[in-house]
């Protein structure tokens, strides 16, 4: 009786924080500008969404079979969420997405530029440019390294 | 370190074999005596013992977990705030002294910490281009990944 | 608040009769109507979001908008399926939540790698 309670109070914060996640990853993809903000709001939604959720299960159920499940899922999660993610900005880039306005810089598509020898093309523009121009550049990669064209 | 958590699940596996005994309590009762006679091995050997190992890999773990916490906390603030406060960058970082494998492991973690994400590597495995989130300082971004990059060197791969 | 309170206590009475029923071996504890009544408030914001994500869909100005929303739809149907686990106390619904977890990535990668091949075929 006491432990069952104590599970429930475990169980009903994760619960909580889990859901609480999940629907504010669900606002954060449609409230965000552009689709590199909004992999970060899906990339919130299944670390710490799907985790509170499993482990709202594994202390309200509690049976070594729902633990092993729960343990699966959330490792599959963590491995496959962040795979997704690069690879859909990557394609992304590729495909020329154009980004949000008030982005800041954009370094990849400066060595993009460099190294296919047009004139860098991405100057910095928007409310933030002199911020950009203001920093020492660091110094890039070598422009002979070949950049895939692959995703 | 991977083989020797192998050969700790192994050794729990021929423990309750031998016990005939699948409940719970005897599981972690082999799996202990495992890691025990595992610690006993390395002993004999030059390097990190097998429980300073899973201890420097625990501590980056909680690490990780109050980075993750702290980060999705703010993105949501973001997220449920009206208006748009963040000042997106894509940016680049070294990467030079790391292997493929720690070069994999690394993006994972950036890219599963909200505010960063992973958009590139460039083809020589040099440079590690990420978009984050709250860059209006590149410096002081550059930073943040260079601590998370310097405790994983340190901690998980020694 | 007066609402939520009577439903607080049609829950309990409902589960009361049937914690009695079925006593064997389980004791259920004082806070399960609680987390019963947090399940459904669950169920609900987790369709609010997919609800959303369907408007991402439809209205995504890039196709890897559309892409993410659909990943991110998946997540929000493996925590339904994890919230049903909850409210069943039943093992089987985990089973569920894995597949589509993996259908979900699957896609994902399926179509970035139909975006990153899209410029090159139209012009090379």
């Amino acid at each position: 009786m006491i432990w069952a309670t104590i599970g429930d109070i475990f169980s009903i914060f994760f619960a909580l924080a889990g859901m609480f996640f999940m629907f504010v990853g669900a606002i954060g993809v449609v409230r965000l500008p552009d689709a590199y903000n909004r992999l970060h709001a899906t990339s919130k939604c299944s670390t710490l969404g799907i985790m509170g959720l499993a482990l709202a299960a594994v202390f309200h159920v509690g049976t070594l079979a729902v633990t092993t499940k729960a343990i699966m899922t959330v490792v599959f999660a963590f491995v496959a969420s962040p795979v997704g993610s690069h690879m859909l900005a990557k394609a992304a880039h590729i495909d020329g997405m154009k980004p949000w306005d008030r982005q800041l810089s954009d370094e990849l598509q400066q060595d993009k530029d460099r190294q296919s020898g047009k004139s860098p093309s991405n100057a910095p523009r928007g409310l933030n440019a002199p911020t950009q121009a203001k920093g020492a550049k660091p110094a890039g990669p070598d422009p002979t390294a070949r950049m895939s064209a692959a995703v | 370190m991977i083989w020797a958590f192998l050969l700790n699940l192994f050794l729990t596996v021929v423990y309750v074999m031998l016990t005939a005994n699948t409940s719970t309590p005897n599981v972690i009762i082999g799996f202990a005596i495992g890691f025990f006679v595992i610690f006993l091995y390395g002993l004999t050997r030059e390097g990190p013992t097998y429980p300073g190992k899973v201890w420097r890999l625990m501590r980056f773990s909680v690490y990780f977990i109050k980075i993750l916490t702290q980060a999705n906390i703010k993105i949501a603030w973001e997220c449920i705030t009206p208006g748009l406060t963040q000042t997106p960058r894509i940016l680049r970082h070294d990467v030079s002294d790391l292997n493929d494998t720690q070069l994999t492991v690394l993006a994972n973690s950036i890219t599963l910490t909200p505010g960063t994400l992973v958009v590139d590597v460039s083809d020589d495995h040099k440079w590690l281009y990420v978009h984050c989130m709250y860059a209006q300082d590149r410096s002081s971004a550059i930073a943040e990944l260079r601590d998370l990059h310097d405790r994983l060197k340190q901690e998980v791969f020694t | 608040m007066n609402a939520l309170c009577s439903t607080i206590l049609m829950l309990a009475q409902e589960t009361a009769g049937h914690g009695a029923a079925a006593a064997d071996g389980h004791v259920a504890s004082p806070l399960q109507p609680v987390l019963f009544f947090i399940l459904e408030l669950g169920a609900i914001l987790a369709i609010v979001g997919m609800m959303l994500c369907l408007y991402r869909m439809v209205k995504g100005p890039h196709l890897a908008d559309r892409v993410l929303s659909g990943d991110t739809l998946a997540y929000q149907v493996v925590g339904l399926v994890i919230l049903l686990t909850v409210r069943m106390e039943s093992t089987t619904y985990l089973d569920g939540a894995l597949v589509v977890a993996i259908i979900g990535f699957a896609s994902t990668l399926a179509f970035a790698q139909y975006i990153g091949n899209l410029k090159r075929q139209t012009n090379p």
